[in-house]
């Protein structure tokens, strides 16, 4: 099953290849440009809109994208998160995922062993 | 997108490039919230940035040294438990510990094509030419080898890879060779059908993987259930069975 999973990051993966090609320094026509752009959003994982939750946390200064296919491509800013985009929550969840697999693991307790024996 | 983001991180550090136009942050709210935020970005810039050039540093060192070593483990059902994400989908018995060069060249060929995105945007040609050379790289590399336990995977990474390089061919066209606009939006409407076959095939196949997971698991919840029922059949057969040499040794 994980070798499954590991097929879709795959296809994902050369998606976002495709997909960085037109960042290259070259200006391309309206036609491809308003496609590109529809599918950078595909490519890149924004599944949950974060510019707002970002706005509110941090006080970034402003700080313009660094050429207009930069800005197509959804690398508004030269900072790390706010370029991650929601892809930056999977830093957030993954330690706390892996804390509660690690404590379902060593734990002692029979009814914890017998969670995650099903969990398994 | 995470190697281009790091890239972006470094060169805004290091080169201090950025097109700041005004901060709308007073000071008192600079003292905390900008303060954090920086040192939040800088703190996972810096943990990707360790385990992006780890993989790229640690695996091709790690596994060309004990290569022989790992031959032997690979096929180790207990190595295989802990550590088979890795090599679950390749071929490890007709290549060795040699699959481990496909997710490095993958790894390295993604940091480039970032680097030269962000540091090279003056150059296009030496862009064009990066993208050329690694997709060649990668044809070569996968086409010489078997690298994959299903044979079509193969055909299906070639297939992506000249796709790569067909789009690269309109991209090098449409950077300074071709001026006039109509001849420019079909080009642009090429470059679009090229790009629609490779996502179409590509959105076809992760579907396809998606409807195996799912086949997979009824497949193994029905065999588990056959298991059941054949290992009930069994032991009401020998239930039987003892039952009659019972009654035949009272007769």
């Amino acid at each position: 099953m994980g070798g499954s999973i590991k097929d879709i990051f795959k296809r994902i993966r050369k998606i976002q290849i495709l997909c960085h090609m037109v960042i290259l320094g070259i200006s391309l026509p309206g036609n491809a440009s308003l496609f590109y752009s529809y599918l950078l959003r595909l490519a890149s994982f924004d599944v949950i809109p974060m510019d707002y939750a970002f706005g509110r946390i941090f006080r970034w200064e402003f700080v313009e994208a660094k050429n207009l296919n930069f800005e197509l491509a959804g690398y508004s800013s030269y900072h790390f998160i706010p370029n991650m985009g929601s892809v930056f929550l999977l830093y957030v969840v993954l330690p706390l995922v892996l804390a509660v697999l690690a404590g379902l693991y060593y734990s002692e307790n029979e009814d914890v062993k017998k969670v995650y024996d099903k969990t398994k | 997108m995470i190697a281009t983001s790091f890239a972006l991180e470094i060169n805004l550090l290091i080169f201090n490039e950025q097109n700041t136009t005004l901060t709308h942050t007073t000071k008192e709210e600079s003292l905390y919230f900008l303060h954090f935020g920086y040192l939040l970005d800088l703190l996972v810039a810096a943990v990707t940035g360790i385990a992006m050039l780890g993989f790229v540093v640690f695996v091709p060192v790690y596994y060309a040294k004990e290569a022989q070593f790992i031959r032997v483990e690979l096929c180790d059902v207990e190595f295989k438990e802990k550590f088979g994400y890795m090599y679950e989908d390749m071929n490890t018995r007709r290549m060795g510990a040699s699959v481990f060069a496909y997710p490095t060249l993958v790894m390295i060929r993604s940091l480039l094509l970032a680097v030269s995105i962000v540091y090279a945007d003056k150059w296009p040609y030496f862009q064009f030419c990066l993208v050329n050379f690694s997709s060649i790289a990668m044809i070569i590399m996968v086409g010489n080898g078997d690298y994959f336990k299903l044979p079509a995977e193969k055909g299906w990474d070639l297939f992506a890879e000249f796709v790569i390089l067909i789009i690269n061919y309109h991209l090098v066209i449409l950077n300074d060779v071709l001026l006039e606009p109509i001849a420019r939006q079909q080009v642009g409407l090429s470059l679009i059908i090229f790009s629609g076959l490779l996502i179409v095939s590509m959105i076809g196949l992760m579907f396809w993987s998606s409807i195996k997971i799912v086949y997979r698991f009824y497949e193994l919840r029905r065999l588990l259930h056959e298991a059941e029922d054949a290992r009930d059949r069994v032991s009401r057969i020998d239930a039987y069975r003892r039952k009659a040499i019972d009654k035949y040794n009272k007769e």
